[in-house]
């Protein structure tokens, strides 16, 4: 079982349809059957009307203005586009953007989900719904005008009869459908305002246009139904209901002034979308074209996975603390956010009041990028330096961007998760981080405190009155040394060493191992951090001494090899080995110890036939084994096996997951805020009424734990909630006589 | 205003007690696996003490004073990764094995060799041994006013008003220029180096002093000169012995407290 475990996991996890996205899909389809419906027997019945047609600039002279205007619309769309575009390349060219496509399949891929789709966007029901209103409506009605122009052009006349009447059904129709995903887009912003939501002027003028321009499309049907179809042939009209029901309306207006008004209203129509449509270039709108753009760009590594600096020693900066110090990618997507809030609705120190939302650290990105990086433009343009006249701007970070958000991520990936048009916090953040650490050496007390234990005593737990074999004190002889004869190295870990709660989870993974004769071994005295908590800290140099470091060792001790595993107790070493160090030289497979349990209980080397009390449990994922790895169902089948044991959800679990609120290296920080998030999390978990919360990360474990504490204050001992790794209840299940004496 | 700080490197004092060992025998403390020795906290903020003396006075050096094996190299250029000028290294055999009497001997003649700034700054301290007398013996050696124990330090024209930590408050004083300081640990937080500093201070060379070079012969220096003897070295072991009062309810377990305390006489 090696990383293509892994990816069988994955697999799995994608059979089983468990995701939000996917059920919010599956409810959209029947909400289109009657629509679906009523177009079939329409379409039945428009066979018996023949000779039914409309005539194209219908009261209208002069219409050959449209199509003067025409390339000056797409021309203003264009210069809007690369004017912006400009900004974006003040960025660093990533691989991608020098047109060496990694993984062409997965991007197009999402390129049609997740773009053309609008997979994420569906995942939330009201404004998924909406979206989909809209967006079906702008395409249809753009088809169909298409269509009615191709047919004006070519010699036969398609649009006639049963044919034009069913054409006059679907515009009506998804004409309707816009207004409603309009209404519906207005009733969002006052009846269900969000926490993050934000709407501005942008927002009323692409909402207020839109639903003029469908307004406006059923003033002129109406109109010419009422002056040219209503009274000649009113069995035509009834196939353009929307429009029937305006003529009416229009019922008592003569004919000759309906005849002005609706040439008015045609030229409102219009003019109004083609000024409308130029939006696309110079306001949110513009995720028509950037989002699915987004999504085709969004890296396909893992999404736990940092960029490392590579040659750092040769850097003139280090991170980011200018705007061209990012990637042009990075650049580019702030102006893909459409401020829709899902990334710190979702954030867990959003959740708890702390002083960080990812969607206000992209939108203030944006405007600075819109502020400085226009003027850097015109910088460049006219030949001065890039920062010329910026001398007195309040500095990107630690000024627009300040330091306590930076610090307040947790690296968990929800934002990511979370957004509709792909845009990846994560690394952004970091990157600014890395900046504050490296460049300023700017970091509360804490970080510095942890970065130089790390540095000195190669751990990040200051004040540990362990060390990294106290754990198996009593029990060495029967923890196997390292010889490179066996197929498994079992990496502790510095928690699973230094942290008292975490050892007894080493010591369960031992005896499990044990138990089922698996043949491995612990490089004794020897281990040292893999660097994981300085690179989510921002401090990629000391990332690299450590990660080579170690790799050092695991070279010399016949580790980093093909044919050998590395089994981790954290998901932190996992994802740092699995997916970050690569980069850095490894070769060896690596697997986490719930995935490696599994195995066992499937093969039948460990048996959970051992009674345990009858409990319910709720697993926690951890961010750094599910969400950054996919790893969701491992653990829960594990659970699922032990007898006695009922397995129940929080409502954020897998990809939905909420932080425990240590990833990003906030396990050795100060939080700032309303709220722990811990403690957030730990309500959920007692809201379920489990008697036990199992997870799979010491972190995880801590954070539970000195959550209850406060949560569960005045609750008596034998109530409060259990915190358990999944690990020591497999061990209590599967390990009978403890003859390991573990 | 020209600083001199004398650092010294050190076993870390965050090693836990399990991993802390010392060699009864030969009478020294063996090094612990995995642990870097660090250059010591109070001297750390010496150096802390110096750069901003430094940056208020708008001009000037901090030069750094390390005597050590090699690896004291290390504690030099975290000094100069944090923003001080040039390094120096009294390396030589014949300084092993000192007392804090040579090491202050070695250090005044160093600081000779280099001319005697306008200030020098020791940690109040070497987080080690604990001695706190090498600032003090090299102030006498160098015949210079001393102010030890400080707490702030502040540039007042020519001379430097210190405040110093006493057992009752503290003890605010004047000392004219040239003059010693030593640095506590309530002076504040040394600074985190930035990485550019760490790797021009990498490149950096350090200039290594003998004891020849300070005209110092190998019978005044090292355990040749000593005026220390050590007789033993070994860990004290402390025997902890927990009683549990036990009672029915809290007045109860509070009077069986009281009772125990009164036996033992703490009450």
């Amino acid at each position: 079982m090696t990383k293509s475990a892994v990816k069988s996991d994955t697999a799995k996890r994608k059979t089983s349809a468990t995701s939000t996205g996917k059920r919010v899909s599956a409810l959209a389809i029947p909400a289109w059957l009657p629509l679906g419906g009523i177009l079939l027997v329409s379409g039945a019945e428009t066979v018996r009307v023949t000779g039914a047609h409309r005539e194209l600039f219908f009261n209208i002279d002069h219409f050959w203005v449209l199509y003067m205007l025409l390339p000056f619309v797409i021309g203003i769309i264009i210069y809007g586009l690369v004017r912006r575009s400009r900004v974006w390349r003040l960025g660093k060219p990533t691989a991608l953007l020098k047109g060496n496509f990694d993984n062409l399949p997965v991007r197009l891929g999402r390129l049609i989900k997740g773009g053309g789709g609008t997979e994420r966007v569906l995942r939330d029901p009201y404004s998924g719904v909406m979206h989909l209103c809209i967006m079906t409506s702008m395409i249809v009605l753009f088809l169909v005008t298409a269509l009615l122009a191709i047919d004006d052009y070519i010699p036969v006349d398609i649009l006639v009869g049963p044919r034009y009447l069913g054409y006059s059904l679907v515009a009506d129709l998804f004409g309707l459908v816009g207004i409603i995903g309009v209404a519906m887009a207005v009733a969002h912003r006052w009846v269900r305002p969000r926490t993050a939501w934000l709407p501005t002027w942008e927002d009323w003028l692409i909402l207020g246009g839109l639903g003029m321009l469908l307004v406006t499309g059923f003033i002129v049907e109406g109109l010419r139904i009422h002056t040219s179809e209503i009274n000649v042939n009113p069995e035509w009209s009834y196939w353009s209901p929307v429009g029937y029901i305006v003529a009416l309306m229009f019922s008592g207006v003569k004919i000759s002034a309906a005849l002005d008004i609706h040439t008015t209203f045609w030229w409102i129509h219009m003019v109004g979308a083609l000024s409308w449509i130029t939006l696309l270039g110079y306001s949110k709108l513009n995720h028509l074209v950037l989002a699915p753009a987004n999504a085709f760009l969004k890296r396909t590594s893992a999404p736990g996975k940092l960029d490392m600096i590579v040659n750092i020693e040769e850097q003139e900066h280090f991170g980011v603390s200018q705007l061209e110090h990012f990637t042009m990618k990075q650049i580019f997507e702030l102006d893909v956010c459409v401020r829709c809030g899902r990334c710190t609705d979702n954030c867990p120190a959003d959740i708890a009041g702390q002083p960080l939302s990812p969607m206000h650290i992209i939108q203030d990105l944006k405007s600075y990028a819109t502020a400085v990086g226009e003027q850097k433009v015109a910088n460049l343009v006219q030949g001065n330096d890039l920062n010329f006249g910026l001398d007195d701007e309040t500095p990107m970070v630690g000024g627009v961007i300040r330091d306590e958000s930076l610090w307040a991520c947790r690296t968990c990936g929800a934002c990511v998760e979370a957004c509709p048009v792909f845009i990846e916090h994560v690394p952004t953040i970091v990157d600014m981080r890395r900046s504050l650490v490296m460049e300023e050496a700017r970091m509360p007390d804490t970080v510095q405190g942890t970065l130089e234990t790390l540095e000195r005593q190669g751990h990040p737990w200051r004040g540990t009155p362990y060390t990294r074999d106290s754990w198996m004190e009593g029990i060495e002889d029967q923890v196997p040394e390292w010889t490179g004869e066996q197929d498994y190295l079992y990496f502790v870990g510095c928690t699973g060493a230094f942290v008292d709660r975490a050892q007894e989870i080493t010591r369960s993974v031992v005896s499990l191992m044990r138990e089922a004769d698996v043949s491995f071994g612990v490089i004794k005295g020897m281990e040292s951090c893999n660097g994981d908590p300085a690179r989510r800290l921002g401090h990629e140099y000391l990332y690299q001494i450590l990660a080579e470091g170690l790799i050092e060792l695991f070279n010399e001790t016949g580790v980093n090899d093909e044919q050998k595993t590395v089994i981790t107790h954290c998901p932190h070493c996992f994802n740092t080995f699995l997916n970050e160090y690569p980069d850095m030289g490894a070769k060896f497979q690596v697997i986490h110890h719930t995935q490696l349990l599994e195995q066992l209980v499937n093969e039948g080397r460990l048996v959970p036939n051992a009674e345990v009390p009858e409990q319910t449990i709720t697993y926690h994922d951890s961010c750094y084994l599910g969400r950054h790895n996919d790893i969701f169902e491992a653990p829960r089948r594990i659970l699922e096996q032990v007898p006695n044991v009922t397995l129940i959800e929080m409502p954020r679990n897998r990809e939905q997951g909420l932080c425990c609120g240590a990833g990003g290296g906030n396990m050795w920080m100060e939080e700032q805020g309303k709220s722990r998030v811990n403690e957030v999390r730990v309500e959920e978990a007692v809201a379920t009424g489990a008697d036990s919360a199992c997870t799979a990360c010491p972190f995880c474990i801590q954070m539970f734990d000195s959550g209850i504490g406060t949560v569960q204050l005045d609750v008596e001992d034998d109530d409060k909630l259990k915190v358990l790794d999944v690990a020591e209840l497999l061990q209590a299940a599967a390990v009978s006589d403890r003859q390991h004496g573990v | 205003m020209d600083v001199i700080v004398c650092v010294k490197q050190i076993p870390d004092p965050e090693t836990p007690a399990a991993a802390f060992k010392v060699d009864e025998a030969a009478m020294q403390v063996l090094p612990a696996q995995g642990i870097s020795p660090v250059i010591s906290p109070f001297d750390a903020q010496a150096v802390e003490a110096a750069l901003r003396i430094k940056d208020a006075s708008g001009d000037g050096t901090v030069n750094i004073i390390s005597l050590g094996p090699d690896s004291a190299r290390d504690a030099i250029k975290h000094s100069l990764a944090m923003g001080a000028d040039e390094g120096y290294h009294l390396k030589d055999e014949a300084f092993e094995g000192g007392d804090a009497w040579t090491t202050a001997l070695a250090l005044s003649r160093a600081i000779q060799h280099l001319g005697v700034p306008d200030v020098l700054i020791f940690g109040r301290q070497a987080a080690d041994w604990d001695q706190g007398t090498v600032g003090s013996i090299v102030a006498e050696l160098l015949d210079l006013p001393s102010a030890t124990v400080l707490r702030a330090v502040e540039l007042n024209g020519e001379s430097i008003t210190v405040s110093r930590v006493v057992a009752d408050g503290f003890e605010n004083i004047d000392l004219p220029t040239p003059c010693v300081l030593t640095i506590s640990n309530e002076f504040g937080d040394p600074r985190y180096p930035q990485l550019r500093q760490i790797m021009q201070a990498a490149r950096k060379q350090v200039t290594e002093l003998t004891a020849a070079d300070l005209g110092l012969d190998a019978s005044d220096v090292g355990a040749a000169g000593s005026r220390v003897q050590m007789h033993a070295l070994f860990q004290p072991t402390s025997d902890v012995e927990v009683e549990i009062i036990e009672g029915d309810t809290p007045e109860e377990k509070a009077a069986g407290l009281v009772n125990a305390l009164r036996e033992a006489k703490i009450l």
